[in-house]
């Protein structure tokens, strides 16, 4: 039973992890419609500004960190600005195709430039782990948790509450009326693209203490991410923080129980399933197209 | 749209494409100036097939070892006059990728291979060099289809078989007094081979576990083990998956005696698991790196990678690269004659005692094995690599 409760803690951190991204993720979509595929390489490629900036420049971490919030901020923006905006009207797969050429393209000059050795990325927080019933968790993994659940809080505020947040939801239902109503479509767009990769970025830099920084580290990550964003209702935050930590604490029980090798494919036999029931997923809204 | 704005959309388009595609080809083939001939005339070509992208693409480190050996020779004047090239490709440590390239290195005609990596890639591989005849030096792994009877006859092997190196380790655990040991390894030829050698050395593991190349969250799988009670873990693991499964183990709070495999750590390991690397036990064929060193060979490496490659990490990794270049070259040098393919595997099979990085190869008609010991290092707190055994 020990082990069991052990399991299920030790899902958490990776499960706020997956959160984080997927938020990242389900925010531009929300916003733009848009499915990233290169948000992971965008994360990376922000951590290893963080890695340079420790490395070379000698600065603090909390320095180190901004400076790599601005970078994620400046290329989801770029990306928007230059590529993503030349392509808003064209097909959803043309749309997939360059987040996907994106990925191959951002990950090809990060080995470049930073090559592929795993790099030290120091931790948010150091120190012993904690224990709870004799239940072991770190200070760094409660932090991880803490950090996921108050983002994703901060980001539905965000877009429940303010007037921002109510235009990039105007922009979600309808662009072209959004536009006529007065909203500044295209820098509500570059905004959500510029959040969205820095929430990204906020969990490569959670995750590169413990696998090490090269700049495939998210791709895996990435799959998983993708996989709570659909477990969630691709559309829904609150969906992309509950799906992550589902499939956190569901991977460590597979692998636990079953086999590492497993992990993918009941995870995503798992999420077939509930997809063949409630097509919008846990928390995602029916779609209703009138013709 | 205005025909201008065409034009000069167009234009920023190309100039991207180029930086694009010019980058990528800097990125994928850092060692080779093209796909040249290897019949050009005064030049030996070698090729060599390593994971430049991917989880495994700290391997390509390897590369430098071999250029800066080659670099060394050519610059006293080649062997025999003939100047030694080496082109590199991108395998992605994908084995499909690994037979695509290799086609084209034999399409490109290359004389020879050396230091090709990964162990699922050269099994892929070794059909069409074995078809095409092109001797293959030094294959980076010990898995034990490159020691079986069926062993294409093109094949010579530096390394020592991965069983070795399990073996090494299994036996010297039970040397610890270790109780209950764990093992952790990859799930493919890598791997497989490995544990056989634990198996081997008569050490019964307590508790078995396997992953995928591609897994970063290992919190389960040191669970496993701490629950199991193991005292004592031996990782058969690429480094990326060994930093995360130590680190792992470290958050909780798990310190059993950690006895990893040669091709698991990396310099930066250290830092990157601050917590669990220092105090733990390294299979090893090539000697601890550091300088000043009272052994010649690492010198002569260290002086060469400084001078023919600087800036480029002194690794294990570029170790092997060097390593595999001097068995290499020393085939060559056997030959009397024009420099054909055959009189080159002859040259090969002529080598007696060689000295080198690794230790003393010796090959014969049928023998095509080189190392065959191991010994094992303890990595202390300071960085450096201490022999124990």
């Amino acid at each position: 039973m020990h082990a069991f409760g052990q399991y299920v803690i030790g899902g958490l951190p990776f499960g706020g992890i997956y959160a984080l991204a997927a938020l990242g993720l389900v925010l531009i979509f929300k916003t733009t419609g848009v499915v990233n595929f290169a948000f992971g390489a965008m994360a990376t490629a922000s951590t290893l500004i963080l890695w340079s900036v420790l490395q070379h420049g000698g600065l603090p971490f909390a320095v180190a960190w901004i400076v790599a919030m601005a970078a994620a901020m400046g290329i989801g923006a770029l990306c928007e600005m230059t590529l993503l905006r030349r392509v808003e009207r064209s097909p959803v797969l043309i749309q997939i195709v360059l987040t996907l050429g994106l990925l191959l393209v951002i990950e090809g000059v990060a080995g470049t430039i930073w090559g592929y050795a795993p790099k030290a990325v120091p931790r948010v927080l150091t120190g012993s782990p904690l224990s709870v019933a004799r239940l072991l968790i770190t200070p760094n993994d409660l932090f991880i948790v803490g950090l996921t659940v108050a983002l994703g809080l901060a980001l539905f505020a965000i877009l429940e509450r303010t007037r921002a947040g109510l235009a990039m939801r105007a922009i979600a239902a309808d662009r072209g009326v959004a536009k006529l109503m007065g909203v500044r479509t295209r820098r509500y767009v570059t905004a959500a693209w510029a959040i969205g990769v820095a929430i990204s970025g906020v969990a490569a830099i959670l995750v590169a203490p413990t696998v090490g920084l090269d700049p495939s580290m998210m791709d895996e990550i990435g799959v998983f991410a993708f996989a709570a964003a659909i477990l969630g209702g691709f559309g829904s935050l609150a969906g992309a923080v509950i799906g992550g930590f589902v499939i956190g604490i569901g991977s460590n029980l597979i692998a636990a129980y079953i086999s590492t090798n497993l992990q993918l494919t009941l995870i995503f036999a798992f999420i077939i399933a509930l997809l063949y029931v409630r097509p919008q997923g846990l928390f995602g809204v029916e779609a209703v197209s009138r013709q | 749209m205005t025909a201008r704005t065409t034009c000069v959309r167009l234009a920023a388009a190309g100039v991207a494409l180029g930086l694009a595609v010019g980058v990528a080809a800097c990125g994928s083939s850092g060692s080779s100036s093209g796909g040249t001939s290897a019949a050009a005339k005064g030049t030996i070509v070698f090729g060599q097939t390593v994971p430049q992208s991917g989880p495994a693409a700290l391997y390509s480190e390897s590369t430098d070892g071999v250029q800066a050996y080659f670099a060394s020779i050519n610059a006293s004047g080649g062997v025999d006059g003939h100047q030694l090239k080496l082109v590199a490709v991108d395998d992605q440590y994908e084995p499909t990728v690994a037979v695509e390239q290799t086609r084209k290195l034999i399409g490109q005609g290359e004389f020879a291979e050396v230091a090709p990596n990964g162990s699922a890639d050269i099994a892929a591989e070794l059909p069409e060099l074995a078809k095409a005849g092109i001797p293959v030096v030094g294959p980076q792994s010990g898995s034990d289809f490159l020691f079986a009877a069926k062993t294409p006859s093109n094949v010579f092997t530096v390394w020592p078989e991965y069983t070795v190196d399990g073996q090494a380790l299994g036996a010297y655990a039970q040397k610890l007094g270790l109780k209950k040991v764990g093992v952790l390894y990859q799930d493919d030829a890598f791997g497989q081979t490995y544990y056989k050698g634990i198996l081997a050395s008569g050490l019964k593991p307590a508790k078995v576990v396997t992953y995928d190349p591609t897994q970063t969250d290992f919190a389960p799988t040191a669970e496993a083990f701490k629950s199991a009670g193991v005292d004592g873990v031996i990782v058969a693991a690429i480094p990326a998956p060994t930093i995360a499964f130590l680190n792992a183990m470290a958050d909780l709070n798990f310190y059993p005696k950690r006895l990893l495999s040669q091709v698991s750590l990396t310099p930066s390991s250290y830092s990157a698991a601050p917590r669990e690397v220092p105090g733990s036990y390294v299979g090893a064929f090539i000697p601890p790196l550091q300088t000043p060193s009272s052994n010649p060979q690492v010198t002569a490496f260290d002086a060469a990678m400084s001078k023919y490659e600087p800036g480029k990490p002194v690794s294990v990794f570029s170790a092997w690269g060097w390593m595999e270049a001097q068995v290499a070259v020393a085939g060559l040098k056997n030959i009397s004659g024009p420099m054909t393919r055959p009189a080159y595997m002859k040259g090969l099979e002529s080598i007696q005692n060689l000295d080198t990085l690794g230790g003393k190869v010796s090959y014969g008609p049928g023998q095509h094995h080189g190392l065959s010991s191991m010994f094992v290092v303890k990595a202390a707190s300071n960085g450096a690599f201490v022999p124990v055994s």
